[in-house]
């Protein structure tokens, strides 16, 4: 019964567990424990050659930032006709499925540039972002993003979109804009913190 | 032939759920987000000018 | 000459009460240029996937001239904000804007982008109905699609280097330097 239950509703059980752990780790102390044990993490970010040239070759660290940047328009311009599709305010003459599907391909390559030029950004103000709130809110983010893209978002697209309940789609796609904008707002306040 | 066909809209139904948790969850998210930024700088500005 | 007058504009502008309250505004000014980066994400990203559907690297079975014409409005609406706050920004900060080596060459590029933009709705337009169902434009729009993305993404680079002090009169720089950011003789603001 209750394996017939799980197997039959197993995404939506997983994403509650996941919602229902999240909020629970953001108000036990188990989250002030965890950012103690991290910090030598973070201490050793600094170390490493992405750490070094991060912080002694500024120029270096200023072209990687452009680079984010770059990937962010390219990341942000497939989130917006994607979802915009979605919402019927672009593109509308084309197939939705086809405007998602052949955006989420840009979007993989985007998030891989964003990654990495984002974990050498980090090595080279590891201290610093360990120390700000804001940071910890874009890597929330971040996560959530990418967990919501890629195993809600994506899986639920899969299907027949117009037999999906457009309620249902819609609101992911606001959901979906409004993480990535998230994630971008707060990455950039980064920069005027600390 | 029809059972996988009722299997794929269970699949479907499981989708839509989870989907609408997780929107509906990072819509209100960004809404108190928002609200207590902007209200942050209205407090800041009153501060200052009054 | 025409550096002097130049500086002595911007000079003019950081006189005005505005300037000097959006500068000191910690928030209000974050805030704008956080609204400038952000609206990169509509602007950039619309013309990128523009640009990418050319070279055949992003939607390549959408009719290119479909591409072109609905991601246009909201691209020119992505580019409004930012040029509005893109004019907030040097507005904030006038007379080192107006002498950064980067602001400078980011004209310079804006420019050049504009016109190869015009150029390429125009040679597009002419031939699209040849090649709209191609998966890769004809080497002359590629052509026009690849110097689009390098143009914007020079002026990215350049737009994020105006952050840094590299080239600023006030550091003292070689007479290279000082002619390309146009420094002035015995100025006293920065």
């Amino acid at each position: 019964m209750l394996t017939a239950f799980f197997s039959q509703n197993s995404r939506t059980v997983i994403t509650v567990a996941v919602l229902l752990l999240v909020t629970w780790f953001g108000y036990s102390d188990l989250r002030t424990a965890a950012f103690v044990a991290i910090e030598p993490f973070f201490q050793w970010m600094e170390t490493t050659w992405f750490g070094v040239i991060g912080k002694t070759w500024g120029p270096v660290f200023a072209f990687i930032q452009a680079i984010h940047l770059l990937g962010l328009a390219v990341l942000g311009g497939t989130v917006l006709a994607g979802d915009g599709r979605l919402l019927n305010i672009v593109l509308t003459d084309v197939p939705a499925k086809i405007v998602v599907d052949r955006c989420h391909r840009v979007f993989v390559w985007a998030l891989i540039a964003l990654l990495a030029t984002g974990i050498f950004m980090a090595c080279g103000v590891a201290m610093k972002i360990y120390y700000l709130p804001v940071y910890w809110y874009k890597m929330l983010a971040l996560v959530a993003g990418m967990l919501f893209h890629f195993y809600v978002r994506k899986p639920l697209l899969n299907h027949d979109i117009d037999e999906l309940n457009p309620v249902v789609v819609k609101m992911v796609a606001i959901a979906s804009i409004l993480v990535w904008f998230l994630v971008a707002a707060t990455g950039r306040w980064i920069g005027f913190s600390g | 032939m029809e059972n996988s066909r009722g299997k794929n809209a269970q699949q479907r139904k499981d989708s839509e759920r989870s989907a609408l948790l997780v929107a509906q969850a990072f819509i209100v998210f960004s809404g108190i987000y928002w609200f207590l930024q902007l209200e942050s700088v209205l407090e800041l500005l009153e501060l200052a000018y009054g | 000459m025409l550096n002097e007058f130049l500086y002595n504009i911007a000079v003019m502008l950081d006189d005005m009460r505005l300037s000097t309250l959006l500068h000191e505004s910690y928030y209000m000014y974050n805030w704008v240029e956080s609204t400038h980066v952000l609206f990169l994400m509509v602007s950039l990203g619309m013309l990128f996937l523009i640009d990418l559907r050319m070279l055949g690297l992003a939607l390549p079975d959408v009719p290119a001239s479909r591409i072109a014409s609905r991601l246009t409005w909201p691209m020119a609406i992505g580019f409004s904000v930012m040029f509005i706050t893109g004019i907030l920004l040097f507005y904030a900060v006038p007379v080192r804007s107006t002498q950064s080596v980067w602001f400078r060459v980011k004209m310079l590029l804006l420019v050049a982008a504009a016109i190869n933009a015009w150029l390429f709705h125009k040679r597009m337009n002419e031939s699209v109905a040849d090649w709209d169902n191609d998966r890769k434009a004809p080497s002359h729009i590629r052509r026009g699609a690849i110097l689009s993305l390098a143009f914007w993404a020079i002026i990215v680079m350049c737009g994020r280097f105006i952050a840094y002090d590299w080239f600023d009169c006030i550091r003292g720089q070689s007479p290279f330097v000082e002619f390309v950011a146009g420094c002035v003789d015995g100025q006293s603001r920065f």
